[in-house]
């Protein structure tokens, strides 16, 4: 009776064997794009541990010219080279020390967004009925906001601060993600080993965690290195908005708001650099992103 | 069908009361209201006076008797009215939601324009160096914030064309050409990002279609690729990619809330960005009902359009 009842391999369960065989040089080998985009990224993570030591000057700093005066909007030279802000702060320092906000809001809040969205997809596809239709329903309000709409309504609330941007962010990332593995949950649950597993008497909580978890992990990776990028933009678009992480802390978004975007028909640079400095983490992640989908999911690997 | 579509409207429905909750609490858990932010003089105005005008405004009465009476207004079409220009905020949304949906609209067809040949492109030529160049054009647009080519569009148009889009938003019935003049930069701008999204899935859904065995037995009968491609392979690969256009329609209104303010644009989105910094309920409130319709409605189109794309699909 079992073998009407097993499905097509989903992507989760097939990827699981085929993932322990790739080692990092045969992702490099067949993804170099990935590979490239991996070393921008630990450069990345490089540059924001090690900021004080790369930075040539402090960020925060006012720097000043020999008769005492903020040096406001110096061009790009051998000195400072990203030139400075209005305040005489150097644009490139502040750029190395931006990268610890954006990664930190990135790697955090996609945490948080894909392990909420695990719960509320776990729970929803297992229990399908009452709950599950509860569940969507909150899912759905939450996605018919605008997710910029409901962010500023919910730092504006709670105060902005570093944490409320991460918190804000994930809760915009859980809703989709949790539609994503309520889908992979619904299908895994179909294998006959579940049966198997419940037919031993395994408890809900147990088949849960032990025997669907498990198998819905490609899916629930492959969103979350796609929403890695997304994050980074949405904080700085926050912080471009004035809603983000307060200042002096500075951050790319940030950066190119304010006196930056007032200024910048006398100062390019003031937006040129930290808006390349969000494309190309953000280039990297979705790269990476689309690395790690291929290598997880089945169906995409031989295009 | 019938009970399907009724089904999944009372569903839209209760997803709507589910917003209007929130945004509500939301709203006035905000710090401060519009008395105090409105008036530069507040601090001179005595603490009864004050009251008074809370009053006037009837933000002083407990949540769900303020609710009930909101409530009972928008059942019946009336959204209240605005705490800052007094106005009703069906009026104040109405100048407004004309602009964001032209906005919206021309950016969806900026997207279809530049991902739908690309897609196409990139997956009958799969591998190829078409391919990689779509990919890769793709995850480009992808990585460029809107906020940011907004910023330096309008810097770069200021100081090399002395050019600015014109001001005061005419619809395109009434003046195509200024309309699209104004509009047509950020269209461009929030349509490229979405494009990018949807060429990507063109490409991927179209390639899965082409291996179907009813493209294999199109071929077999000597069929013209070309008509092999449109009529059999695009028609069918055209419901997850209307699924993400459905998806999408947060991220294209959303986009248009930054791109709005950055182009000073009088839109929906402006208005809810100025309302939730002036603490205006009743505008917010107004305004966040109307994405919520609108994302409730698109998703609903979408599902039905399934059906229309796919004949297999029948719903009870």
């Amino acid at each position: 009776m079992y073998s009407e009842d097993i499905q097509p391999q989903t992507a989760a369960a097939a990827a699981a064997p085929r993932r322990q065989r790739t080692g990092v040089w045969t992702m490099a080998r067949r993804k170099p794009l990935g590979a490239i985009s991996a070393v921008i990224l630990c450069g990345l993570i490089a540059t924001a541990a090690l900021a004080p030591v790369i930075a040539p000057y402090d960020p925060y700093r006012f720097n000043l010219n020999e008769r005492g005066l903020p040096i406001r909007l110096h061009a790009p030279d051998a000195r400072f080279l990203f030139g400075t802000d209005t305040h005489g702060r150097d644009v490139l320092s502040r750029i190395i020390y931006g990268t610890r906000v954006s990664l930190v809001v990135g790697f955090l809040s996609v945490a948080i967004g894909t392990l909420g969205g695990t719960v509320i997809g776990l729970l929803s596809g297992y229990w399908e009925g009452m709950v599950d239709h509860g569940l969507q329903r909150c899912v759905d309000t939450l996605m018919a906001f605008p997710g910029v709409v409901l962010a500023l309504a919910v730092l504006s609330v709670f105060g902005q601060s570093l944490a409320n941007v991460i918190l804000v962010i994930g809760l915009v990332i859980a809703p989709g993600a949790s539609r994503v593995v309520r889908g992979s949950v619904l299908s895994v649950k179909q294998n006959a080993y579940i049966d198997a597993a419940r037919a031993a008497g395994a408890s809900s909580w147990r088949l849960m965690v032990w025997h669907i978890l498990p198998n819905v992990l490609a899916p629930i990776l492959i969103i979350a290195s796609v929403w890695l990028g997304n994050a980074i933009v949405i904080e700085a678009a926050l912080s471009f908005l004035g809603f983000g992480t307060p200042p002096p802390t500075p951050t790319w978004g940030g950066m190119l708001s304010g006196e930056g975007r007032r200024s910048l028909e006398t100062a390019p640079y003031l937006a040129l650099f930290p808006g390349l400095a969000i494309s190309i983490v953000v280039l990297a992640f979705n790269m990476f992103g689309d690395a790690v989908r291929d290598l997880l999911d089945p169906r995409l690997r031989t295009r | 069908m019938w009970t399907y579509m009724l089904r999944r409207t009372l569903q839209g429905m209760l997803v709507l009361l589910l917003v209007s909750l929130v945004i509500f609490a939301l709203v006035r858990s905000l710090p401060g209201d519009a008395i105090l932010l409105q008036l530069d003089q507040a601090a001179a105005l005595s603490k009864a006076d004050l009251e008074l005008a809370r009053q006037e405004l009837g933000i002083d009465r407990p949540f769900w008797q303020q609710y009930k009476t909101w409530m009972t207004g928008v059942l019946h079409g009336d959204l209240g009215k605005s705490l800052t220009s007094r106005k009703p905020v069906s009026q104040e949304l109405g100048k407004r939601v004309a602009l964001t949906f032209h906005l919206a609209l021309m950016a969806l067809l900026v997207a279809l324009l530049i991902a739908i040949p690309i897609g196409i492109a990139s997956a009958v030529w799969q591998d190829t160096v078409t391919d990689y160049i779509g990919r890769m054009f793709a995850i480009l647009g992808l990585s460029f914030p809107d906020f940011w080519m907004a910023t330096v569009a309008i810097t770069f148009m200021a100081i090399w064309w002395h050019w600015m889009p014109p001001m005061g938003f005419e619809p395109v019935w009434i003046e195509p050409l200024k309309c699209v003049e104004q509009l047509c930069i950020p269209a461009v701008i929030i349509g490229a990002r979405l494009s990018a999204v949807l060429m990507r899935m063109t490409r991927s859904a179209l390639l899965e279609v082409l291996r179907e065995d009813y493209i294999r037995t199109a071929r077999a009968k000597g069929l013209r690729e070309r008509a092999i491609i449109i009529k059999h392979g695009l028609k069918n690969a055209c419901i997850p990619v209307v699924t993400l256009i459905g998806q999408q329609f947060s991220v294209l209104l959303g986009g248009a809330v930054i791109v709005e303010v950055i182009f000073l644009l009088p839109g929906v989105g402006s208005l809810t960005l100025d309302a939730v910094m002036l603490r205006d309920y009743t505008v917010v409130q107004g305004a966040v009902m109307f994405f919520a319709t609108v994302m409730v409605g698109m998703n609903l189109l979408v599902d039905v359009s399934y059906a229309w794309f796919d004949p297999r699909i029948r719903y009870r």
